[in-house]
């Protein structure tokens, strides 16, 4: 029968498209404004199917295979001796390893997208309402700008409000005369990043030679910051600075001088890591050209850029929290970040909790916290305790750390204005005593952005993370609190879901040829039950995975890891030989 | 004849083979929850384990190997009333048996004094609660005394609330208020109970509901009655192995009915049924409502049995081949 793989491809992929058909029916049907806005609903709608797809591949496959194999193949009545079974059906196999591996890959790669994008959705949701809510409020205070901000927040969630909110927002604008402005610059970026001292001393060499001492005199200084040993640095700074010194201009001409020392000082404070005084020297520096009408100055535009890169190491933009007050992230962290020793004290535990983890610029590690409590702990209680609407998380840079714990981040939780000096827009609330390492506003982080986002997985079940992401986690989550277990038994039902899609295939094979259809047709009345036929694959599969993770629980916690993969594989080879021997012991007749 | 005799016999082996693999099964769920507590488990303790959870689990037992039983007579059922009395006869004096006689040899489960939903308890631990909102505990060497409980609240500000004890229960966390001493108590999300650490299958439970409703039954007359409905259902199924001329559908077919026991079992005895035999005029005991549903549906089975399925279709249609 060469033609079976094809016609059991044919049934299975048909049933595969009224399964998708039927799961986007029901997801039609349930979905549910209350919880997700009516804006989302075709994406909630697609990826609730293209989920149920996926939860349920296992039972459309061996439904499709049932199905092909006991009511589409007839029983042979030539005059020849039965012919096995396993020859017939061995091309077929190939077509179930195939599935076997679709149904992984759509497990690992379609399902956790589309479980993320749910979340995020609901979360918009759940974020924009608040803040539809609070805008009501404030404009029943009388707090107009603020309520019109809330509604562009609302609409920056949620784009299809934006003509429900329209009229309401137009009432706002006409009762407010101004209404803050996005702060925030493009200044030009310059990224010092992976340059080695030599580098740094010929990149300070050419601007010398260009002239250019302003930078000259900065990357030569930063050379010999980043190698003291470089001698030939330390003498072109002070060399340089000297001739800066020397280029002091006429007391006459008091508008360039009032700019060089104003460039001067600002290129000072930047070399001795003072970056938001030298950052609000430049500003002024800027400002002292605008007020003037003069032409732009590269050395104050370049500097300015260069000092705002820096201050972002240890403060925030209220640009930074606009936007992570509408962007979907992680709820409800809560993590021991490290236990701290004191000299003759006794050891303090040091707890944070963030509200919400929103990404900013994950790809650099770059991750914003909406509420940020911090609380540490001795034996004689809390010694201290820090609150904070916002904080930034940004990895350490590297080469440094401290010998009580692998430092990995740093948590900045002051919010400054860039445009006016001095001026803190988030503070942090320091309730209680003072840590011994909050300085400025920074705190240090035992742990990675990517092991933080890992820590949610407590609150969104590991079943929602892809394998590679489990693996990775499977050593760093547990020190955390996360229950070794449930991790371990996921990736082990993870490692297992391929071979069990395999070998139900072949038994559900084995089934179906030799329970088919004899004599005849069904009657009609057989036919219209089939629609029964997934739901009692499904109840198949419920009572075999609900013994399946007793016996990985029972394996893993007598055995350990390694061992419990090993007897579940083991079982699986057994199984899989198990169902060969079913298959061959059928045949055509 | 023969077929007929050996039907109850291969019934009571199906059975004895499905208590094995129940009992492996309780031995195995036992075993991991104890290993997640971090303690140990005695032979002692997983037997009695095994035989506290038995009675809950007989329908499934009684269900599972009537269905093997019933796949073997697909061909050859002997003499039909005598098959159906037999089969029936034996079916109830297994659910007699599993739910009345065990309990006589139940007590106190052995792990309950020593078992918290904790594993391992070194260093910090994290447990969902009911609200959303999952604490970090930092236990004891025991796992159930805890040194320092942080809880984040939202109201009125974002905080973190510091315990500095508390102890755990096998559904909830117990602390202590530091300024006047009141306990607080706050459950754990569902599916971290003690014992069942994953959510729970709805086929399980709708057979356990089932068995635990026959072991609470009181009065001899009462339960006799329910187990007679009970029996006469399950048996009335054996029909429909011979319903179509596809034998896939069959085996199905029959093995959704015997499923089907514990959802009529379910529904009827819902919050809902009961306000429904409020309106009637009718004085039924509550307890055997459902059991009444599940024999009415064990006569329409029977009905559809005896006069629309032939009892000889199966050689019939071998002998047209």
């Amino acid at each position: 029968m060469p033609k079976m793989p094809l016609k059991v491809l044919i049934i299975t992929a048909v049933l595969f498209l009224l399964g998708y058909l039927s799961f986007l029916g029901y997801s039609i049907f349930t979905f549910a404004p209350e919880r997700v806005d009516f804006f989302f609903r075709r994406g909630w709608v697609g990826d609730n199917a293209l989920l149920l797809f996926c939860r349920n591949f296992l039972t459309l496959h061996t439904t499709g295979v049932l199905l092909a194999f006991s009511l589409f193949f007839k029983t042979s009545r030539s005059g020849d001796g039965p012919e096995p079974f396993y020859k017939m059906v061995r091309l077929s196999l190939v077509l179930f390893l195939f599935m076997a591996g679709t149904g992984f890959t759509l497990q690992e790669l379609a399902a956790p997208g589309a479980e993320a994008r749910q979340i995020d959705r609901a979360q918009k949701t759940t974020l924009a309402r608040q803040y539809q809510a609070d805008a009501t409020e404030l404009e029943r205070q009388g707090r107009y700008a603020q309520a019109l901000d809330a509604l562009r927040k609302t609409i920056a969630l949620i784009p299809g409000e934006q003509r429900n909110l329209k009229d309401r927002m137009d009432t706002l604008s006409n009762r407010i005369s101004d209404i803050p402005e996005d702060q925030g610059g493009d200044e030009p970026f310059l990224s010092l990043q992976g340059l080695s001292a030599r580098q740094l001393l010929l990149q300070a060499q050419v601007f010398e030679d260009e002239g250019d001492l302003f930078s000259a005199y900065y990357y030569s200084d930063l050379s010999f910051r980043v190698d003291p040993a470089l001698g030939e640095a330390r003498a072109m700074a002070s060399r340089i600075w000297d001739k800066l010194g020397r280029l002091v201009p006429e007391r006459e001409d008091q508008v360039r001088w009032e700019l060089f020392n104003l460039k001067k000082r600002g290129t000072e404070l930047l070399s001795r890591g003072k970056p938001v005084d030298a950052y609000y020297t430049f500003l002024e520096a800027r400002d002292y050209l605008v007020q003037r009408d003069l032409p732009e100055d590269k050395d104050i535009s370049t500097y300015l850029s260069l000092s705002r890169m820096e201050v972002l190491q240890m403060a925030f933009f209220p640009a930074d929290t606009e936007a992570a007050q509408v962007t979907p992230g992680y709820e409800n962290l809560l993590f021991l970040n490290t236990e701290r020793t004191r000299p003759e004290k006794a050891p303090v535990r040091e707890y944070i909790a963030f509200r919400r983890l929103i990404p900013d610029q994950p790809e650099k590690g770059s991750w914003m916290a909406e509420g940020v409590a911090v609380t540490g702990i001795s034996a004689e209680g809390v010694v201290y305790e820090i609150t904070a609407p916002f904080g930034k998380i940004l990895p350490s840079p590297e080469g440094t750390g401290d010998s009580s714990f692998s430092l990995q981040g740093r948590l900045i939780l002051n919010g400054i204005n860039p445009e006016s000096r001095g001026e803190i827009l988030h503070p942090a609330q320091i309730k209680t005593g003072s840590p011994p390492e909050f300085l400025e506003g920074v705190l240090p982080l035992s742990l990675t952005s990517y092991q933080l986002r890992s820590l949610a997985m407590d609150s969104r079940g590991p079943e929602t993370q892809s394998f590679y992401i489990l693996w990775q986690n499977r050593k760093t989550l547990p020190p955390m609190g996360i229950s070794p277990a449930s991790l371990d038994r996921e990736i082990l039902t993870r490692i297992l879901y391929p071979f069990t899609l395999f070998i139900a295939a072949i038994l559900a094979a084995t089934v179906g040829w030799r329970h088919r259809q004899r004599n005849g047709r069904p009657v009609a009345a057989t036919v219209l039950l089939l629609a029964a036929l997934p739901f009692l694959m499904r109840l198949m599969e419920d009572i075999y995975f609900t013994i399946q993770t007793s016996f990985l629980g029972f394996t893993l916690y007598s055995m350990g890891f390694t061992a419990a993969l090993i007897v579940s594989l083991i079982l699986q080879a057994v199984l899989f030989t198990l169902s060969f021997i079913f298959l061959a012991f059928q045949h055509n007749r | 004849m023969k077929n007929t005799l050996l039907a109850p016999l291969f019934f009571l082996f199906f059975c004895l083979i499905f208590l094995f693999l129940v009992c492996f099964f309780i031995g195995m769920e036992t075993a991991a929850a104890a290993g997640q507590a971090g303690a140990g488990i005695s032979v002692s303790c997983l037997v009695r384990q095994m035989v506290i959870g038995l009675p809950s689990y007989t329908p499934l037992i009684v269900s599972l190997g009537l269905f093997l039983t019933i796949v073997r007579l697909r061909k050859r059922g002997g003499i039909r009333v005598l098959t159906f009395l037999f089969l029936g006869l034996f079916v109830f004096l297994v659910l007699l048996g599993g739910t009345r006689l065990i309990p006589r040899i139940n007590g106190d489960s052995c792990l309950d004094e020593t078992q918290t939903i904790l594993w391992r308890s070194e260093g910090i631990q994290r447990v969902p609660l009911q609200e959303g909102l999952i604490p970090i505990l930092a236990g004891g060497d025991d796992g159930r005394d805890l040194e320092e409980v942080l809880i984040p609240l939202t109201d009125p500000e974002f905080r973190l609330r510091y315990f500095p004890s508390g102890t755990t229960s096998p559904t909830a966390l117990v602390l202590s208020n530091g300024r006047d001493g009141r306990e607080i108590t706050l459950s754990f999300a569902k599916g971290y109970a003690f014992g069942n650490p994953e959510r729970e299958q709805p086929f399980l439970t709708d057979f356990r509901d089932l068995g635990d409703g026959l072991v609470s039954l009181t009065g001899g007359l009462g339960l006799l009655t329910a187990l007679g409905l009970l029996s006469f259902y399950l048996v009335s199924c054996w029909g429909f192995i011979r319903i179509s001329r596809w034998n896939l559908f069959n085996l199905f077919s029959v093995f959704l009915l015997l499923r089907l026991s514990g959802s009529i079992y379910k529904v009827f005895s819902s919050d809902l049924a009961e306000e429904a035999l409020d309106l009637l005029p009718l004085d039924l005991p509550l307890s055997l409502l459902p059991f009444l549903a599940l024999g009415a549906s064990g006569v329409i089975l029977l009905l559809v049995d005896l006069l629309f399925i032939p009892y000889n279709r199966r050689i019939r249609e071998e002998e047209d081949a």
